[in-house]
């Protein structure tokens, strides 16, 4: 990628994918301290944000992984509008999933959207299958599982503890056991997602030229941008997905929640430590539901979970479908224009507008529930 | 099929992902309930007046409070030494 404008724009877009991706994914990692009123709202969300903020700063396995281990990067050069495309790809999927209030992935999307636009670009020789398959979609089906196991083992432990306790003394500790837990996820989200629009600028660097594909590396610069636009996402909303997953799924008590919040975040340090790109939305709805399965099985609404199941089922192959037609709609002006991503931009940009203004007009977003 | 899966998998790793989480996430949720019913059992004792099984409830709590506090620093001191 030898343009510095095509450079500036998916930057740009990287950085907006982040913030979108805080605005439709953190407020997962709050919803069962809102929904157990563990946190209020609005400090649950400004904590949320600030230790995503934070968690950016632990680790840069991930980055590594997105930046080097699914699609090729030396054939990413080839294409500037790769890069691109997939983000303008995963973004769309995220706006869509958000419009009408389904949790889905943005990380996944993202991955998705990269994948797309790559094998649309060069084919099957550009995606690093083993990469894919061993680092995102493996551990993609073992991290929810893993979750809904200790959330589950890790409630029943606590009610042999604590069953012949006062309920009262005891729901207050496990409030306060959810301000820790929730805050260690939101590290955890943060050191996770924030890794992967890391990832892609970092790609996007090599395609520039400014970083060489043999010794890369993640700037400073990146690290502190990814982290701001994933904590203002974060802050800025998020109340539609909080209301599924706080309250649709499962009616929590305190200590559901803490086992819920402490399993989550458990497995994404874990993952993160190994350079495991994963969704905080997968692994924290595993949490909820093992949570509340190993009280009572009933207690899960399974009709809601198996909405988030399509949602998760759906996010790679369409945000690659997505990011795959973005990627022709580029190449109608050109193999390496400025002009198809520059279009691209403008007409995201404009729907993004109309989507947010119909949403003004609509009333207020969901809020999170009162009950 | 085996074959292929051991290529492309990396099992160490996941194997790593599992036990940790297995292991971090079940030792802070012993340790937090055995702080939460040490907390509780404490108030009881000093409400009945038992000074020192209410001393030794609070000490039992405050151990499990230690424990998920030394396991969270642990944890993030492990994720920043790697890189």
């Amino acid at each position: 990628m030898h343009s510095d404008i095509l450079l500036v724009l998916v930057v740009g877009t990287a950085l907006a994918f982040d913030f979108t991706n805080g605005f439709h994914d953190t407020a997962n990692v709050v919803a069962t301290a809102i929904s157990t009123r563990a946190l209020p709202p609005r400090f649950a969300i400004g904590m949320a944000s600030l230790l995503n903020f934070a968690g950016a700063f632990i680790s840069l396995a991930v980055a590594a992984t997105v930046a080097k281990g699914i699609v090729d990067p030396a054939i990413v050069t080839l294409e500037p509008a790769i890069v691109f495309s997939g983000l303008i790809g995963a973004i769309s999927w995220n706006v869509v999933t958000w419009y009408f209030g389904l949790p889905s992935s943005s990380s996944h999307a993202l991955i998705g959207g990269v994948v797309g636009a790559a094998f649309a670009a060069q084919g099957s020789k550009a995606v690093m299958g083993n990469g894919l398959v061993g680092k995102v979609i493996v551990p993609a089906l073992v991290a929810p599982i893993l979750a809904f196991v200790v959330a589950g083992i890790a409630i029943l432990i606590c009610y042999r503890i604590v069953g012949r306790l006062r309920p009262g003394p005891v729901g207050a500790g496990f409030r306060l056991g959810q301000v820790i837990s929730g805050g260690m996820l939101a590290l955890a989200h943060g050191t996770n997602d924030a890794q992967k629009t890391m990832g892609v600028i970092v790609l996007a660097l090599v395609a520039h030229g400014d970083i060489s594909s043999d010794h890369i590396h993640v700037p400073q610069w990146v690290v502190i941008s990814a982290a701001s636009a994933i904590a203002l996402g974060t802050y800025a909303g998020g109340w539609r997905i909080i209301k599924t997953m706080g309250s649709r799924i499962l009616k929590m008590d305190p200590a559901q929640g803490f086992a819920a919040q402490g399993s989550g975040a458990a497995v994404i340090l874990a993952a993160t430590h190994v350079g495991f790109p994963l969704s905080t939305t997968h692994v924290i709805s595993g949490g909820v539901m093992g949570a509340g399965a190993a009280k009572r099985i009933s207690a899960v609404r399974w009709g809601v979970a198996g909405n988030i199941v399509t949602a998760w089922v759906l996010t790679l192959p369409a945000s690659a479908a997505m990011s795959a037609a973005v990627y022709g709609l580029t190449r109608v002006f050109g193999v390496n224009s400025e002009a198809g991503p520059i279009v691209v931009a403008a007409l995201i940009l404009v729907g993004t507008v109309l989507l947010f203004g119909r949403r003004v007009r609509r009333g207020s977003p969901l809020t999170a529930p009162q009950t | 099929v085996s074959l292929l899966a051991d290529k492309v998998v990396e099992w160490d790793k996941i194997a790593q992902v599992i036990y940790s989480a297995l292991g971090v996430g079940l030792a802070v949720a012993i340790a937090f309930s055995v702080a939460v019913a040490g907390g509780t059992r404490f108030a009881e004792e000093r409400r009945d007046g038992d000074g020192i099984r209410a001393a030794m409830w609070a000490l039992i709590g405050a151990l499990g409070f230690a424990v998920c506090i030394a396991a969270i620093v642990l944890g993030i001191v492990v994720m920043t030494t790697k890189d």
